[in-house]
């Protein structure tokens, strides 16, 4: 009976979630690259349908702490927050600020990033990744590491390679990619699979995989995994569509025969 | 064209297999924006040797040396003797640091010993020098200054300003724009710029200008009068004069359209060079400097830019 009752709730009979997805189609996604352009180092807002991170880097700069410096690399210095209207549906959250959940994401996007950055390059020196999340529906991690990753490469900073994220879950059999709100909370007691998975797609390396939920076999577990690492291949392909031409926009200008189309951001 | 040559981190610029064991020679050599990767192939055995970009830009090759010229513009890469503009931020015990680029990168040191004293004397610091070290310069002085060294272990710039050419900058205007729009060039300092204003170029995109000097009332007759005198003198005074001549509409004006013209460029990611600055100060002379900021101003304005 539940479970009938979930299926019903995720995925039509026609095999479309509630959004009007198929089950391995990611949300519409939209980069906007150096939005703050000037203000810092980089910056990049992220749109994953209706959930929407801005990341903001600035450095490679001093430590405020001598004893924060490490003598081979540059120490990452994440935070991630939340807009107080980003939250409207979510009546558990008092403050947005000093949500636990916040802090989790923002580890768990440090150590992603970690993977990420040659970081030594740029040793006793600090890396700031600071990712406010302006509309959360679903997706909130992922969201963040792919806006901190865009927001790094409009910084110029060294890495090894992009680092892209996406969820994935899965509706009785039937695996889906990139959930929202309501497909990764949790229904009738039962908590929902979501898979947050973040990879560095060019070679092909998982750099961030985590999963509470209990799954009936480790092939189930496979499955999921694959899917979000499908789901991870779909945003890469966007995300370096959208700084490709960034950068052919930003060469052109300086070269002297270019559109200015996307100077005024 | 520019497309084909455009790489994204991650991806491989070249490879060269060699068998596992012997270190044979490369086909290439790792520059910047670039890293190596070993890989070895699980069937076959063998290592293979990637060179892989790590920043987006685009592949530039000289010999076996293969780099990869950032597409983003955000990170000022020091070069020894490259003048730069920068803020005092805090005062050490026996130097001053100095912010080249914002608050959002490290901070370059200028130490005691690679300032001037007063007087252009030769001697080793004392005590009372650093205890003077605030009536030098203090906390949001602006300066100009050359750099004198990398530091081998962090990559961390040391600065000079031992030469009166350099030093405390004031009663002037400080604009900054990305320091990849700012090319190298032989000549960094421009006095009579357009006849109205003098501009020092840092290389790190911080861009100061101030009403020229040689403009000021009694500039020939000091000069001919400190004939005799020292350089260090000659440009005391010019400084001392600088500052106590009161600043009119005229000079304002063509400080803030200086100003101005440079934003425009960096606004349409043009690069910011004197030629560039000329034209659109020339062509925004039916607009007033505030107006000249005004988007559709800006494209009319950097039209020159462009072909």
């Amino acid at each position: 009976m539940t479970t009938s009752l979930r299926r019903a709730d995720l995925l039509s009979l026609s095999n479309l979630r509630n959004d009007g997805r198929k089950p391995e189609e990611i949300r519409r996604l939209r980069v906007q690259l150096g939005p703050l352009a000037g203000e810092a180092g980089g910056s990049a807002l992220v749109e994953m349908g209706l959930t929407m991170a801005l990341a903001v880097v600035k450095g490679p700069m001093e430590c405020l702490r001598r004893s924060d410096e490490l003598p081979d690399r540059a120490i990452l210095d994440v935070k991630v927050s939340a807009a107080p209207f980003g939250f409207g549906t979510d009546r558990r959250v008092t403050n947005a600020n000093t949500d636990r959940r916040l802090v989790e994401a923002a580890h768990w996007l440090q150590k992603a990033m970690e993977a990420t950055v040659l970081l030594q390059l740029h040793p006793k020196s600090r890396i700031q990744i600071h990712v406010l999340v302006l509309a959360d529906d679903g997706g909130r991690l992922c969201a963040a590491i792919n806006a901190a990753t865009c927001a790094l490469l409009d910084a110029g900073i060294p890495m090894k390679d992009f680092c892209v994220a996406c969820t994935a879950g899965l509706d009785e059999d039937t695996t889906l990619v990139d959930l929202n709100r309501r497909e990764e909370s949790s229904s009738n007691g039962q908590p929902a699979v979501v898979l947050p998975c973040a990879m560095l797609p060019q070679r092909g390396t998982v750099v961030l995989a985590q999963c509470e939920a209990r799954l009936p076999s480790t092939d189930t577990l496979h499955r999921v995994q694959a899917a979000a690492m499908d789901g991870c291949r779909a945003v890469f392909e966007i995300l370096q569509a959208a700084v490709r031409e960034r950068a052919t926009t930003l060469l052109s200008a300086r070269k002297g025969h270019a559109s200015i189309e996307n100077a005024f951001p | 064209m520019t497309s084909l040559h455009l790489v994204v981190p991650g991806q491989v610029i070249a490879s060269s297999s060699s068998s596992v064991g012997t270190d044979g020679e490369d086909s290439f050599l790792k520059g910047h924006g670039t890293y190596l990767e070993r890989v070895t192939n699980t069937s076959t055995n063998e290592a293979e040797q990637r060179l892989v970009a790590s920043v987006v830009g685009i592949v530039h090759r000289v010999n076996k040396l293969i780099t990869v010229i950032p597409a983003s513009s955000g990170v000022y890469d020091g070069q020894v003797g490259d003048l730069v503009v920068g803020q005092v931020t805090a005062v050490g015990p026996t130097r001053w640091k100095v912010a080249l680029c914002g608050s959002g990168q490290r901070e370059a040191q200028l130490p005691l010993t690679g300032m001037v004293l007063p007087g252009g004397v030769q001697r080793v610091r004392t005590a009372q020098d650093q205890r003077d070290m605030r009536q030098h310069l203090q906390e949001g002085d602006w300066i100009s200054a050359e750099v004198h060294k990398i530091n081998p272990n962090d990559g961390s710039l040391l600065l000079h300003t031992r030469s009166m050419r350099y030093g405390k900058l004031s009663y002037g205007t400080h604009t900054c724009v990305p320091p990849a729009l700012m090319p190298r060039r032989k000549n960094h300092y421009y006095t009579d710029f357009l006849d109205q204003v003098d501009v020092v170029w840092g290389v790190n995109g911080q861009i100061w200008i101030q009403r020229k000097l040689s403009a000021l009332q009694g500039y020939h007759n000091n000069v001919a009068q400190a004939e005799n005198d020292r350089d260090e003198d000659r440009h005391e005074r010019l400084r001392q004069e600088h500052a106590s001549t009161p600043l009119l509409q005229d000079d304002r004006m063509a400080v803030a359209r200086v100003r101005n013209a440079i934003e425009c460029l960096a606004m349409v990611h043009a690069m910011v060079t004197p030629e560039h600055v000329e034209t659109v100060y020339r062509q925004s002379s039916h607009l007033r400097p505030a107006d000249m900021l005004l988007p559709d101003n800006v494209i009319a304005l950097t039209a020159c830019t462009r072909q």
